[in-house]
């Protein structure tokens, strides 16, 4: 399936945040996703890995170094 | 004997229910011309000369033909389009209220994407129209999520008419649905998949019946009987090759009734009733 489900790793503590992601746009400090029926969430973060082939995931880090933590921030 | 009564009323089975009400969601499956859209179209009149609400899905992403064989005049709006079609995906996504909802009933869903004729209901998910568009994965998703809110009413039967092969396992369409149809025809092909769908359908714990078509004689369909059970796959019913289902498919038209339809009413009555033999 190549609509993936976006993660986030906050410190060692994987937590899913959408599923069905069809589009991620990056902004500032974090990324945009929208899934198949056109909800929007926005995390902040850094990407850590993206897997399209077994588990269809992106998982996002926090950026320590820049003070970010990984999360949610939900806009309209 | 009042709240026996209220008791009896509110016990409503999803799935086969013996007492002649159910609500049910069936995919019909199998190797690529097997004819899985023949068995979608048998039983889906069958069900509905039974008295049964039918709506029939279309879920086969590059074959369009089921709505000539159910007699619709025309193609319902593919419900890709309600999600904005994939331009609008690649876009920004596109919108859609229906999918909001926890539950989605049938008559939830705007008519452009139903089409009603005969009785019977039909929507399709969606068809790969251009060379180069991409994969069917939004499709599946589509699918997996109606499937997962669709909720018939009583008396209602859902039919979806899946892909060819193995995919929508993976994709995780056929966990949302009641029971699993598997169409096998003669040929060896056919059989190995078979094998592989009774393993597929075990894994997301669901009921499998198996239903022989295109069958010339007693002897092909007790040969097959024979290998099918060899692989512990019991078979629930046989369509026997009827000249109606090949004018219909030739000329791209509604079954004539016949032994097919026959054949199909007996697997009804095994689908709605599984401990009948």
């Amino acid at each position: 399936m190549c609509l993936s489900t976006v993660y986030v790793d906050s410190t060692g503590k994987i937590l899913e945040v959408m599923q069905d992601v069809a589009r991620i746009e990056a902004e500032n400090d974090g990324y945009n996703l929208f899934d198949l029926f056109g909800a929007r969430k926005f995390v902040q973060g850094t990407i850590k890995f993206v897997d399209l082939i077994d588990e269809h995931k992106v998982v996002l880090e926090e950026v320590a170094e820049k003070g970010i933590h990984a999360g949610l921030a939900l806009r309209p | 004997l009042g709240d026996f009564c209220e008791a009896v009323r509110n016990t409503r089975i999803t799935g086969a229910n013996v007492s002649g009400s159910l609500q049910m969601k069936l995919s019909v499956c199998g190797k690529g011309g097997s004819g899985k859209s023949i068995v979608v179209s048998l039983l889906a009149h069958q069900a509905k000369a039974r008295g049964l609400d039918v709506l029939a899905i279309d879920s086969d992403e590059s074959n369009s033909g089921l709505f000539r064989m159910l007699g619709f005049q025309q193609q319902p709006t593919p419900l890709m389009e309600l999600v904005g079609g994939k331009n609008s995906i690649k876009r920004k996504i596109g919108r859609s209220d229906l999918f909001s909802a926890d539950r989605i009933s049938i008559e939830d869903i705007p008519a452009p994407f139903v089409v009603r004729q005969n009785g019977l209901r039909l929507m399709s998910i969606g068809k790969i129209l251009l060379s180069l568009e991409g994969c069917a994965c939004p499709m599946g998703v589509l699918c997996r999520e109606l499937l997962k809110k669709l909720e018939p009413d009583e008396n209602e039967l859902v039919i979806v008419d899946m892909e060819a092969g193995v995919e929508h396992f993976g994709r995780g369409i056929d966990e949302n649905i009641d029971a699993i149809v598997l169409v096998v025809e003669p040929s060896m092909e056919s059989i190995v998949l078979a094998e592989k769908i009774r393993d597929l359908s075990a894994g997301v714990r669901k009921n499998l019946h198996c239903v022989l078509n295109k069958i010339r004689s007693q002897k092909v369909s007790g040969e097959l009987k024979k290998m099918l059970q060899a692989k512990s796959i019991e078979v629930a019913g046989i369509i026997p090759d009827d000249p109606a289902v090949f004018e219909a498919c030739f000329k791209g038209r509604p079954i004539a009734r016949g032994k097919a339809f026959e054949a199909a009413d007996k697997i009804l009555t095994r689908l709605f009733n599984p401990t009948i033999s």
